[in-house]
């Protein structure tokens, strides 16, 4: 009798719950209409609210919203002053910033020098460890020359400077708050205060953050139409899509592009499609037999038809790649320096014909077979599959190696160095630069000095001319000359083509169609919800 | 005496197999190559000073034995050491994700038994007829379905025909905390229903057909009392061994059911780590899973011996 009891108390309770969830879910439908608050999907948990931190797009979601550094990137990828007011180099290697005044942090205290030279020196010092400890690399000392007045003096000169102080490097904190939460500084029960548009309320680990409105942001022009940010972690991508697609949260970072056709029909929802200053391309392992020849990479190269590739594997989103790892998003407010190589750049047509050529040229006319290594993805397996059926032509046997995530990255940054040489034939992989410059590519990838631990120089591609062109123009202040540099230094990783560029990659995001946002390839560092405006 | 004898026994044998689970998971997690340098400074381009400076922070410039040592000591302590990607204490993630898979769990391990031995008694009761083969082949599917699937099944169906139930929200109260739960939870019960169910019905049915049963019927005992106070009764013990075994199997569960439902609890903490090279979580998670599983186990041969002489007499 006692079970029987029990079943109808179990039925009693579950007949409650559905009551709650019917009840519930009503409230609920009222809440996602209100646009007062904007819910971000994130697809993993912020870091640390903390600038040396702020590496990745997860992090930078929120870190961006509360914090503001001495320069910002606009949406042509120029770095331009944001909590400075003038700058000037004294001489090459001496930077005078001016701060704005009347910058408040959202506790109502001004922004002073020393908070400025506090956050850039917590960055450099390597205790800090911070993500972006070695944008400082070039630099002396950064001290404070006046009340609202920052020196930085360089070991050397730097064409990066003011771009590297636009990327999270830069961001201010407020040195009081810092030194009144030192053991919980950016992590969820420490918070974070700086001058940005919105104010960090509440971190509940892997789950959610809430921001609320900066009430006394200094810029008064900024029309900030959320009183609230909340951002949701959903590691799952089906999920956090369908989190999207019903209506739960208002934006997302990277849309999954085979799903595209989805939301066309959707009146709600709309994509975003950013450019990005990610390349995909091969790198071939310069160390090893054959791919010592440069021919052989020639061969390879124009015999893939990075046409095909991109209409039928990455649709929308693959912008053809010429030669090299460059197009307009990287000379941002430079445009006309550039006008006359973009057009006549060096590239590698598709042409069966001259493949043969340069491979007859080789010590393997006949063609030979090697392993293609990749991280496994629906995108990159797809890629690989055209490579190899496309080298058949040559007589290229191509064995496709699919790496898992560990696997992937026991091969990245000179971790999988035998014998001086990279573990691997080709990989088909891809890099983003660091900073919409042409520097963000070249010196990490083709400097011979990249080669070996902790490196990104794949390829363990040396040329000594490169690298005396690649330190000539991090030096060169003057804009005309340094693209002038850069431009040789491209002419040269054309010809030697170490890393065979297949396709820029944008990025898509989704947002509620109500909502107007431009996004531009720097995002990582400029994507500021207070630019969102309502339609 | 001996009964203590035999929980001593036991409980050194656990200790034992704890502490070798640990070592291998240490070798393990650093057998992949991944420079647990390049996760914690995020990329790997970092200066000379910086690298250094952490390899002293997390002891990468002792040898591999001494850095176990090291961690196992500290665990001892009460510390886990510091997540690579999120700079906290390893204790301090766990503890605030603990409560929502513990929460998880128990509201499976509300439905579950309470379901599968409603319907496995049914079947067994309606044997033969189209209600037990209805029973039979809809619990068939529940566990041929892997419970993520069925997750992302859920999810589809929820955000397509009840869009208002949200499936993100956060954990204001109690209310919330169980709305975010329930639907995790069956997806992660339906497999254990199942196989519960099955075997409720299996004994269930031994049970009717023994001859005490029959001796019942003759007494003219009602059917009822035949049903719960005769068959239920012997048919439960094995039934309830099954349901704790299952509490190990839910945990792997919510591994994924996590995942999929955006709950922030240890198993989605343990992919977050997986894929971030976090080796101090993961380290620390599968401890955990570990220490409940060897619990269990622990649990479930001393309840045996205290309740079967004969056992511990067997195995000492």
């Amino acid at each position: 009798m006692k079970i029987k009891k029990a079943l109808v108390w179990w039925f009693v309770v579950l007949l409650i719950a559905g009551t709650l969830l019917t009840g519930c879910s009503n409230s609920r439908n009222a809440a996602t209409a209100d646009l007062k608050t904007f819910t971000v999907g994130l697809d993993s948990d912020a870091r640390a609210l903390d600038p040396a931190k702020g590496y990745d797009h997860d992090t930078n979601a929120v870190l961006l919203q509360i914090t503001e550094g001495l320069f910002a990137f606009d949406n042509s990828g120029k770095a331009v002053p944001a909590l400075v007011k003038e700058h000037k180099a004294v001489d090459p290697k001496t930077y005078v910033y001016d701060l704005k005044d009347k910058v408040t942090f959202s506790d109502g205290s001004p922004l002073t020098a020393d908070d400025v030279v506090f956050s850039l020196n917590r960055q450099m010092d390597p205790q800090t460890a911070s993500d972006e400890g070695w944008m400082f690399s070039s630099v002396d000392s950064i001290t404070k020359t006046g009340p609202l007045q920052v020196t930085v003096k360089l070991k050397a000169p730097d064409a990066l400077l003011n771009i590297k102080l636009a990327t999270t490097a830069g961001l201010v904190i407020s040195q009081k708050y810092y030194g009144a939460h030192k053991d919980t500084f950016g992590k969820p029960n420490g918070g974070i205060l700086a001058t940005g548009p919105y104010v960090f309320e509440k971190w509940t680990s892997g789950s959610e953050i809430v921001l609320a409105k900066n009430k006394n942001y200094w810029d008064k022009s900024a029309s900030l139409i959320f009183d609230k940010i909340v951002y949701k972690v959903i590691t799952d991508e089906t999920t956090r899509v369908q989190a999207f697609t019903s209506g739960q949260v208002d934006f997302i970072y990277e849309y999954p592009i085979e799903q595209v056709n989805q939301i066309k029909a959707d009146s709600k929802l709309r994509l975003i499609y950013a450019d990005s200053l990610c390349t995909n391309y091969l790198t071939f392992n310069t160390k090893r037999e054959p791919f010592n020849d440069v021919n052989i990479r020639k061969a390879i190269y124009s015999a893939i038809d990075r046409d095909t590739i991109i209409k039928n594997v990455v649709p929308n989103v693959g912008v053809k790649a010429n030669s090299l790892l460059f197009d307009k998003t990287f000379i941002g407010g430079v445009e006309d320096l550039w006008k006359d190589y973009m057009a006549k750049a060096p590239d590698y047509n598709y042409d069966l014909g001259k493949a043969k050529e340069y491979l007859s040229k080789t010590k393997v006319p006949n063609g030979f077979s090697y392993t293609l290594a990749y991280r496994d993805s629906t995108q990159k397996n797809s890629i690989a599959l055209s490579i190899q059926q496309s080298l058949k032509e040559l007589n290229i046997d191509v064995k496709l190696d699919k790496l898992t995530q560990e696997q992937y990255l026991a091969n990245k940054f000179g971790n999988n160095i035998k014998n001086g040489a990279g573990d691997y034939d080709v990989l088909l992989d891809g890099w983003i630069s660091d900073f919409p410059d042409p520097d963000g590519d070249l010196t990490p990838l083709y400097a011979t000095s990249n080669f070996g631990p902790g490196g990104s120089n794949d390829a363990g591609y040396s040329n000594t001319t490169l690298d005396k062109i690649l330190s000539q123009q991090i030096s060169e202040t003057d804009q005309g000359k340094r693209a002038r540099l850069l431009q040789e230094a491209y002419a040269i990783a054309s010809e030697d083509i170490p890393y065979a560029p297949l396709f820029y990659e944008k990025r898509i995001f989704g947002i509620n169609k109500d909502l107007n946002l431009e996004i531009s390839a720097s995002w990582l560092y400029n994507l500021y919800f207070k630019n969102i405006t309502s339609k | 005496m001996a009964l203590r004898k035999f929980f001593i026994k036991r409980l050194f044998q656990s200790i034992i197999v704890f502490l070798a689970c640990s070592a291998i998971i240490f070798t393990l997690v650093r057998l992949s190559g991944v420079n647990p340098i390049t996760s914690i400074l995020g990329g790997g381009k970092e200066t000379p000073e910086a690298i250094a400076a952490v390899r002293i922070k997390y002891h990468f410039d002792q040898p591999l034995l001494v850095q176990y040592f090291f961690w196992i000591g500290n665990i001892f302590k009460g510390n886990f050491g510091e997540s690579y990607k999120f700079l906290q204490p390893v204790t301090t993630l766990i503890m605030e994700r603990l409560k929502v898979t513990t929460g998880l769990i128990l509201i499976s391990l509300m439905i579950t038994p309470l379901t599968a031995i409603a319907g496995g008694m049914l079947s067994a009761v309606k044997k033969n007829t189209w209600l037990d083969r209805f029973i039979s082949i809809s619990s068939l599917v529940m566990l041929s379905i892997p419970s993520f699937l069925t997750g992302i099944l859920m999810i589809f169906i929820i955000s397509t025909f009840t869009p208002g139930i949200s499936f993100v929200g956060s954990f204001q109260n109690l209310g919330e905390f169980f709305l975010r739960l329930i639907f995790p939870a069956i997806a992660l019960s339906l497999s254990n229903i199942a196989i519960v169910l099955r075997i409720t019905r299996n004994k269930m049915i031994e049970q009717l057909n023994s001859n005490y049963v029959l001796n019942a019927t003759a007494k003219g005992l009602s059917f009822r009392r035949i049903i719960f106070g005769h068959a239920f009764k012997n048919a439960l013990s094995p039934i309830l061994t099954i349901v704790g075994i299952q509490i190990g199997a839910m945990l792997s569960g919510t591994v994924l059911v996590e995942n999929v439902f955006a709950l922030p609890g240890v198993g989605s903490l343990l992919v977050d780590s997986i894929k971030a090279s976090d080796y101090p979580v993961v380290q620390g998670l599968a401890l955990l899973f570990i220490f409940v599983f060897v619990s269990i186990n622990l649990i479930i041969d001393i309840s045996y011996g205290i309740i079967d002489p004969r056992i511990r007499v067997n195995k000492s």
